[in-house]
């Protein structure tokens, strides 16, 4: 259902993959023979374990353009209900103190026909354990001493609608904040950078805060999905996605994702170029506790391996 | 929102003119190579009925070692309904677990899908028509 970083949620239902590996020759030996009318299976759980070069979500890094893994479950009953539970890595600089990993729940349904129409609803929870920014202040600028204490874990609705290989996916922010963004996070970030570029003017922070004291319930995310056979074992991969957030519209972002995927002896091998255009990119910058700035939005080739079982 | 327009517009013309396409029950009979190129399967009218499709691995690159799976009847389809044989089911010797299937042909793609319930819930290999069989695996 939801997505994390790059990768589908209400896909690999059934165990093709072990299909395949079968057909291979990579099964234990069976016998040559299959029951005339077998009892068909009326549930499956898929598992995937992925290693990557960046974990990227909406075109961002989740790990400091640095490398991250995950590891993945897909239930799905013939009823049409999925149930996905994913587990990963992400960065202390851009989840402070944290402990490096973040999980995604949701929970959903999908109907229709996978060559034409087909749909998808639920909701999704993305959680990042003892992650969050504290006692920061909402309006230093004026003298205020009002902190606030955030989390980043959030709450979506989610909605996909697609035809054939085409794959759209609509999320609605239902938490107070999307991924933390509110205005003692997102506008302590700009004074942070402000410090690390040893900017004294602070330009950017002072606006940021004068637009007044804001959540960002209500950021919607916009995405497209194809995967092009080019081949009987590899794809061309292409993501366009938008994200509009409530409130901090200079980080409302495009982010694209271009590449190829192949699956060889039972992994899938994925090359892309993955990344994002933020409506202000000075909100795209994220300092590590050396003052070290990164952009986070920033184009890079990204590779990955992933194995299902 | 401009580009997200376009490629939605994109995508309601790939579906028109793939409709125009239409393909027969007897496109999916024949051999296919597997998307790993590790076998070939053989799609034919089921012995017992011959109305039914059925599919058996008829060339495994493991031929002849433990993990030989010459011979096995991995698919049987019952109708053929709106360009798709369907009502029937794939199986995977490894998990020993049956499938529902569906199988589609687009000239020289055969895409089989398996799934739990609906087809939605599901995941699609592609194999490639192939004319001849390789040595390989022993006449049955």
């Amino acid at each position: 259902m939801y997505t994390t970083p790059d990768t589908t949620v209400l896909t690999r239902s059934a165990s093709v993959a072990a299909l395949i590996a079968a057909l291979s020759g990579t099964a234990v030996a069976a016998p040559n023979t299959a029951p005339a009318e077998p009892e068909l299976q009326s549930y499956s759980i898929d598992f995937e374990a992925k290693v990557s070069s960046d974990r990227r979500t909406n075109g961002l890094s989740d790990t400091y353009r640095r490398p991250g893994a995950e590891l993945s479950m897909t239930a799905v009953h013939e009823s049409g209900l999925l149930a996905y539970l994913q587990l990963g890595t992400v960065a202390k600089e851009n989840f402070p103190d944290g402990d490096r990993t973040t999980a995604v729940a949701s929970l959903g349904y999908r109907w229709g026909n996978p060559s034409a129409w087909h749909f998808g609803a639920g909701v999704a929870q993305e959680m990042f354990p003892h992650a969050q920014v504290k006692d920061a202040p909402i309006d230093p600028f004026n003298g205020s001493l009002e902190t606030a204490t955030t989390k980043f874990d959030t709450t979506y609705g989610v909605f996909e609608f697609g035809y054939g290989i085409f794959e759209a996916r609509y999320m609605l922010v239902m938490s107070r904040d999307f991924r933390g963004m509110n205005t003692s996070v997102v506008c302590g970030s700009a004074a942070q950078i402000a410090d690390a570029q040893v900017d004294p003017t602070y330009a950017e922070a002072i606006n940021c805060y004068d637009q007044g004291n804001h959540h960002s319930r209500g950021s919607q995310l916009l995405s497209i999905d194809a995967k092009f056979p080019v081949a009987s074992n590899t794809k061309l991969i292409t993501h366009l996605g938008y994200t509009k957030v409530n409130h901090f519209r200079m980080g409302d972002t495009l982010d694209y994702k271009l590449g190829v995927l192949h699956t060889r002896w039972g992994f899938d091998f994925e090359a892309d170029v993955v990344g994002g255009l933020m409506r202000n990119d000075y909100y795209g910058m994220t300092v590590n506790k050396n003052g070290d700035i990164k952009h986070m939005d920033r184009a890079a080739l990204v590779a990955s391996i992933a194995k299902r079982f | 929102m401009k580009a997200l327009r376009t490629a939605l517009t994109l995508l309601c013309l790939t579906g028109l003119s793939t409709s125009l396409f239409a393909s027969s029950p007897n496109d999916a009979k024949g051999l296919w190579l597997s998307a790993d190129k590790g076998a070939i399967i053989e799609f034919k009218p089921c012995p017992d009925v011959s109305s039914s499709l059925c599919a058996s691995i008829v060339w495994d690159k493991d031929a002849g070692t433990p993990a030989d799976t010459c011979g096995l009847l991995i698919s049987k389809l019952k109708r053929y309904d709106d360009e798709a044989w369907r009502d029937g089911w794939v199986f995977d010797p490894r998990t020993k677990k049956h499938y529902k299937a569906s199988v589609r042909v687009d000239k020289n793609t055969l895409s089989m899908r398996a799934f739990i319930g609906v087809e939605v819930l599901g995941e699609t290999e592609e194999m490639t028509r192939v004319a001849s069989l390789p040595t390989g695996c022993k006449a049955p």
